[in-house]
């Protein structure tokens, strides 16, 4: 019971904040409803008794939001309004209306299926952290190493894409504006 | 157990090569030629460490006690690693010149190259969901970041960007197949999954929609129309090694995990997308040969032929479903086919490009067989061979989906294939046209003779000797040789292919 | 692997002097072209040498070695073997001494040209293929062999193509010859269908031939033939012969008239358990053969051109090689082809000679008195004429001998008394020749060129083998080693030597009207009466052939050219192309790169096909 109603309440309350995030056109109140969005997710792995996800959620999620955040304060006006650059709104709708349709399709699968059932329930007096753990150090070893290959490819294609002058460091020439000069 | 210490030597030495590059990137300056090298010479280790497991007929998990049943090593992920492994350098080789004429490559390129290989690599040994989607990511990053290299060039950032967006919608659809499959069958591993769905008795609606998703990734990585819309101008934007590696190598990869998954588990699925599949496969050649025809730019071009040539492949996927005999090795074929000559037709582009900083047209080509004599014919052998001309090995390739084709009663398909097939003639020959029967207006340049001229030349020696016959050199595969190949691979993966 | 080196070599050889000289085509390099093309081939003659040895004083009698298979394709297994029996070991043995000896002459004679290093990778390359036609193991490989040395015969031929004939003449070769082929392949595919499950060898090929219907084999065995017409110049197919006199002397005498041309012949007689089934085509093959044996003769009587005569009279001797072969004396023909390789060498290398030494004069009513002026031409040159008319103990005479006695003793008196006025013709022409050539009134002062040694010594080793070699035959030697399947009719012995003596006075009879005629004044055929202009001019048959087939195809060619193909489907195939680009630059007009758009174009995929899905599995 307590359940039900926890559950249409963070669903209420997150799909209320998401619109603000869409609708709103101050870039800070879309920041602000998008990482309280993400809090409330977090509460339905806490419901379903998946306290890790729910953690990792927290963190991940709305620590990205906050850096986005920084960003954000950093490179817009936050005083000014977002004008959207819409030349046809008949185009938002249809490409809403068919992002929606095919949401659809997807949460319809499962239910479609009829046969959905945990493969790795929740086992009783095992912490949350440590099935996860199990499983991800047993069965997906491999993805869970590679990933770390994935970040640090990540990383680099980030450095090389955002670093510039990555050859000349102002700190050890003694005329920081003529590097400048010649490398432009 | 040794043929696992050859796989780990191969895709440890690519991994281990990547690193290296990036601690001896910024000790040397501006040395590429040597950093070009030393990715070369650990690529050849691991391509000698994949040549030497091929045919010995190995088919297992690598290590399951510890990893689980992740990695699965057989020959039809050999075949790829080779391909994979040979593009790379070729990438690396034909274009020498054209890194050291630009000011903005450095080391991190060939780690960036090298981690995309080890992507590739590791994709087409997974046999599992996540371990998949990592790989591709691991690909793709790489190739993203490949692809807006030149970094103060805007064409290139924006080709990144679109790209980049694009593509990670396209990796998203991936990993929600992935989810979908998970929460239907209870795993993310190929074996479980072809277990489940080969049960008879299950309920298969919800892995056929999250199947339908994987396999729209895969269609937005080969650039079946609709999802090929990002194919054009991300090749033009991407420097052009980049965009070399993208149509020859890249391309192909996906293909390693999706035909596994098509041709093993996802069999008793094939009669849903039939339709479906048809409809693509049209739409992609029609789609690509309309884009490629109203081209100026090659690069643009090249872009569009290569949707023509996915829709050729669909056709193929097309007479899998249907139960073709022969489809299976066809499209091995044909990936091999269209590898051999999309990378000599993109290496001769990039090797030309090398010294002129303006884009390649049709224009530029005019008279170029008296200024390359010989580079215009390799020029020719590589437009004949993707044209589907007998006697290369584009046309045997073409051959083989069509029979598929027929064999399977797609005789639309096949009609249209073939009729797409004389239109690509309009667009490949009007370059040899070009090349040969229009007056030189530029200056003789002194012909240089160096690496990446035996590479094209190599490849095309293998163009036109994969389309005849047999054995003419010994040691040499040729037609029959690739054919084996080719069978030999789809055998590997275990189906009732008879 | 003697056979492989002997095989490999020419065409390495080729290979590297034709990248060499494509590497830079002015270079003045003919020491090295020429240590490059002979190597190989003198390296050939030895090791022929060596397995003729071997064949001759041992107990071989089969070495065979496959390099690699070639072809996999369902039934059909063809691999690269390479074997010699008895047949091709003459064949070998006679085509690598003369090619050697060719070579060499080669050397001397184009020295100075400015596609040095193009001749002897070409030559080197017809080596090689000519070593691969004998050496096959099979037919297919036999005709890649075949298809290569008409390539080569192609490409020298139309050597000089700066002149206007060269490449005329190289053309008309080629499609002449490709007609032959054509129809070779024909019958080797037929063959193969019949009898190709089991092995497609010669020998698995001679096993199993009984189980081919006479009909069947018939039909096999004229297809077989029409590629030999082809490439041995027999009517209706010898057109390109003559012509194909443009190409180099040297060139000539290898392909034109010691090897290339006797591929048919050779042809026929590896294929003798074949045609040893249908006598009736046999006979056809010797009709064909006297025919073109007696028509070539008459035209080589009334030609000036003393590269055409000996054209014409290759024509002639090939006619009496397929005579002999046709009415299943193989060894005879085969001997005829062996003497014939070593005096008509002679023959043209003299002549390239005197042609040389005259600064390319070749009509023969222009020479006159070269006796005095040469006297080793003189001699070489009458060894070969003594050997090619018939008069012993010279090499023609014991063939020649051969092939008139198997026609009479198989009882095709018609065939025979024909084929010896043919006799009585060679005789004719090659002294009327010879005479006009070195008896004749002089032609005024000049001054000859002097010739280099690698020409003079060639000619000095042919004449020696042609004065020689004819003994080779004496009591059936030469038949007996080569152990084809001859249809035996023992004539009676004082039958034989009757008729050796009666062909000597029929030779005697040419001689003499020859000399007659052109020993004191050499006058030119003139074109007075009918009768003669006819023969002056080949009877017209290149004429009459630019009627009858090439007038026509030019017109059906013209006509749907200009009407059907430009006018109708051109209009029609505008039309669609028309339509075609515009629909695609409709469609490309959707590539307007905005990102938005490309995202919007995915999800009109996705959404349709996630409908597509709802529509099979939920039923909507």
């Amino acid at each position: 019971m307590y359940e039900q109603i926890a559950f249409y309440l963070f669903s209420a309350l997150t799909v209320g904040l998401f619109m603000v995030t869409v609708l709103s056109k101050n870039i800070l109140y879309s920041m602000t409803s998008l990482a309280a969005g993400m809090v409330l997710i977090s509460g339905f792995f806490f419901l379903l008794g998946a306290d890790f996800l729910g953690v990792v959620q927290l963190i991940v999620y709305v620590g990205a939001v906050m850096a986005l955040y920084a960003f954000a304060m950093m490179f817009f006006d936050a005083t000014r309004d977002i004008k959207e650059k819409n030349t046809s709104s008949a185009l938002v709708f249809l490409l809403g209306g068919m992002a929606a349709l095919l949401l659809v399709v997807v949460f319809a699968a499962p239910i479609m299926g009829e046969n959905i059932q945990a493969s790795y329930p929740v086992i009783e007096g095992v912490g949350n952290a440590e099935s996860v753990g199990m499983v991800l150090f047993t069965k997906y070893l491999v993805p869970f190493e590679v990933a770390a290959v994935m970040l640090l490819v990540a990383m680099i294609a980030g450095i090389i894409l955002a670093g510039k002058k990555m050859d000349h460091s102002l700190t050890t020439v003694d005329d920081p504006i003529n590097v400048q000069e010649e490398t432009k | 157990m040794v043929e696992y210490l050859y796989f780990v030597i191969s895709l440890l030495s690519v991994l281990g090569g990547a690193s290296l590059l990036l601690l001896l990137t910024h000790r040397e300056g501006d040395d590429l030629y040597r950093l070009n090298h030393i990715s070369v010479l650990f690529l050849v280790v691991a391509l000698f460490a994949a040549l030497m497991q091929w045919n010995l007929g190995t088919r297992g998990y690598l290590l399951e006690g510890l990893f689980g049943k992740v990695l699965y090593i057989d020959d039809f992920a050999l075949l790829f690693d080779t391909m994979f492994i040979t593009g790379t350098i070729m990438t690396l080789l034909i274009n020498t010149e054209y890194f050291a004429n630009r000011r903005y490559f450095n080391g991190e390129y060939f780690a960036l190259i090298l981690f995309s290989l080890f992507g590739m690599m590791l994709l087409a040994h997974s046999h599992e969901l996540v371990t998949a989607f990592i790989a591709l990511e691991i690909a793709s990053l790489s190739v993203y970041a490949l692809v807006g290299y030149h970094k103060n060039n805007l064409v290139s950032i924006e080709a990144m960007m679109k790209y980049f967006t694009l593509g990670s919608i396209g990796g998203i659809l991936f990993l929600l197949g992935s989810v979908i499959i998970f929460a239907a069958t209870g795993s993310t591993e190929l074996g479980a999954i072809a277990q489940y769905t080969h049960k008879g008795s299950a309920d298969l609606t919800p892995v056929i929609i999250g199947a339908t998703f994987i396999m729209i990734a895969v269609m937005f990585k080969i650039g079946a129309v609709p999802f090929h819309a990002w194919v054009l101008d991300v090749y033009e934007g991407a420097p052009f090694p980049v965009t070399m590696f993208m149509a020859s190598t890249f391309k192909i990869a996906i293909f390693a995990i999706a035909l596994r998954l098509y041709i093993v588990d996802f069999v008793p699925m094939h009669g849903t997308w039939t339709h479906l599949l048809e409809l693509m496969a049209a739409l992609t050649m029609l789609g690509g040969s309309w884009l490629a025809i109203t081209q100026k730019s090659l690069k643009r071009m090249l872009a569009g032929s290569s949707i023509v040539h996915s829709g050729y492949m669909l056709i193929a996927i097309t007479s899998i479903g249907l139960g073709s005999n022969i489809a299976a090795s066809a499209i091995i074929f044909y990936l091999i086919a269209y590898f051999v000559s999309s990378v000599g037709a993109f290496g001769i582009l990039s090797f030309i490009s090398a010294t002129s900083r303006k884009e390649l047209t049709y224009d530029d080509f005019k008279g170029f067989s008296e200024r390359r004599p010989y580079m215009a014919a390799m020029m020719a052998v590589f437009m004949l061979s993707l044209a589907g001309f007998p006697s290369t090995i584009g046309f045997l390739g073409k051959f083989y989906i069509f029979t598929a084709a027929i064999e399977s009663g797609e005789f639309f398909l096949a009609g249209l294939g073939i009729a797409m097939a004389f239109v690509s003639v309009y667009y490949y020959f009007k370059l040899i046209a070009m090349i040969y029967f229009y007056p030189n207006k530029e200056p003789q340049k002194e012909l240089v003779f160096n690496s990446s001229t035996l590479l094209i030349i190599l490849l095309a020696a293998v163009v036109v000797l994969g389309g005849m016959g047999s054995g003419l050199i010994p040691y040499m595969p040729s037609a029959d040789g690739f054919i084996d190949i080719a069978t030999a691979a789809v055998g590997a993966l275990g189906t009732p292919l008879r | 692997m003697l056979l492989d080196l002997i095989l490999l070599a020419p065409f390495a050889a080729a290979l590297v002097g034709g990248l060499l000289y494509l590497y830079d085509p002015q270079a003045r390099r003919e020491k090295i072209y020429s240590i490059i093309a002979l190597t190989p081939v003198l390296l050939g003659a030895v090791l022929s040498l060596v397995i003729g040895w071997s064949f001759i004083f041992g107990e071989t009698t089969h070495i065979e070695s496959t390099l690699f298979e070639w072809l996999h394709v369902g039934d059909l297994r063809i691999a690269l073997t390479l074997s010699v029996d008895r047949l091709s070991m003459v064949m070998l043995f006679f085509v690598t001494f003369v090619g050697a000896l060719i070579h060499i002459y080669s050397a001397g004679y184009m020295s100075g040209d400015s596609g040095y290093g193009k001749f002897f990778a070409y030559l080197n390359l017809f080596m090689a293929s000519m070593l691969l036609l004998i050496l096959a193991d099979n037919p297919v490989i036999m005709f890649i062999g075949w298809e290569l040395v008409g390539l080569c015969s192609y490409l020298l031929i139309g050597f000089y193509y700066r002149e206007e004939a060269a490449i005329p003449a190289a053309n008309k070769a080629f499609i002449v010859n490709r007609i032959g082929d054509f129809v070779f392949i024909m019958g080797v595919a037929l063959l193969f269908v019949t009898v190709g499950v089991n092995g497609f060898g010669f020998t698995a090929i001679e096993a199993s031939i009984t189980k081919i219907d006479t009909a069947m084999l018939s039909l096999i065995g004229l297809l077989l033939f029409v590629g030999a017409m082809g490439k041995s110049a027999q009517i209706p197919l010898y057109v390109w012969l003559p012509d194909a006199m443009a190409g180099p002397t040297p060139v000539s005498a290898l392909i034109h008239a010691a090897t290339m041309v006797t591929a048919g012949v050779y042809m026929v007689a590896r294929f003798d358990f074949l045609y040893s089934r249908i006598p009736g085509v046999g006979e056809f093959i010797a009709v064909i053969g006297i025919a073109s044996a007696l028509l070539a003769a008459v035209i080589a009587s009334y030609q000036s051109d003393i590269k055409k005569i000996l054209a014409y009279s290759t024509v002639s001797q090939l006619g009496y090689m397929f005579a002999a072969v046709g009415v299943g004396a193989y060894s005879a023909g085969l001997f005829h082809v062996f003497t014939h390789a070593f005096f008509k060498a002679l023959l043209f290398l003299g002549a390239g000679a005197i042609i040389i030494a005259l600064s390319h004069e070749q009509n023969i009513f222009r020479m006159g008195g070269l006796r005095k002026d040469s006297r080793l031409l003189y001699y070489t040159m009458l060894i070969a004429t003594f050997s090619i008319a018939g008069i012993p103990p010279f090499a023609g005479f014991f063939s020649k001998d051969a092939i008139l006695v198997s026609l009479l003793s198989t009882g095709h008196y018609t065939l025979w008394s024909l084929a010896t006025f043919g006799v009585f013709l060679t005789s004719y022409y090659m002294f009327r020749l010879f005479f006009a050539v070195f008896h004749a009134r002089s032609y005024g002062f000049r001054v000859l060129k002097p010739l280099p040694l690698t020409m003079t010594v060639p000619l000095v080793v042919l004449a020696v083998g042609t004065a020689t070699l004819g003994l080779l035959g004496v009591g059936g030697t030469f038949g007996n080693f080569l152990g084809l399947a001859d249809i035996h009719a023992e004539a009676d012995h004082t039958i034989e030597y009757l008729l050796a003596i009666f062909n000597l006075f029929v030779v005697a009879a040419g001689a003499g009207l020859a000399y007659r005629l052109f020993a004191q004044e050499a006058e030119p055929p003139n074109e007075e009466s009918r009768v003669r202009r006819l023969l002056v001019h080949k009877f017209y048959i290149d004429e009459i052939y630019g009627y009858v087939f090439v007038k026509p195809l030019y017109f059906i060619a013209s006509f749907t050219g200009n009407l059907i193909d430009h006018k109708v489907l051109g209009r029609m195939i505008l039309l669609g192309v028309e339509g075609y680009r515009r629909a695609g630059e409709g469609f490309g007009k959707l590539q307007n790169g905005r990102v938005r758009f490309y995202t919007l174009y995915m999800l009109v995929g996705i959404s349709y096909i996630s409908y597509y899905l709802l529509s099979i599995l939920g039923g909507i």
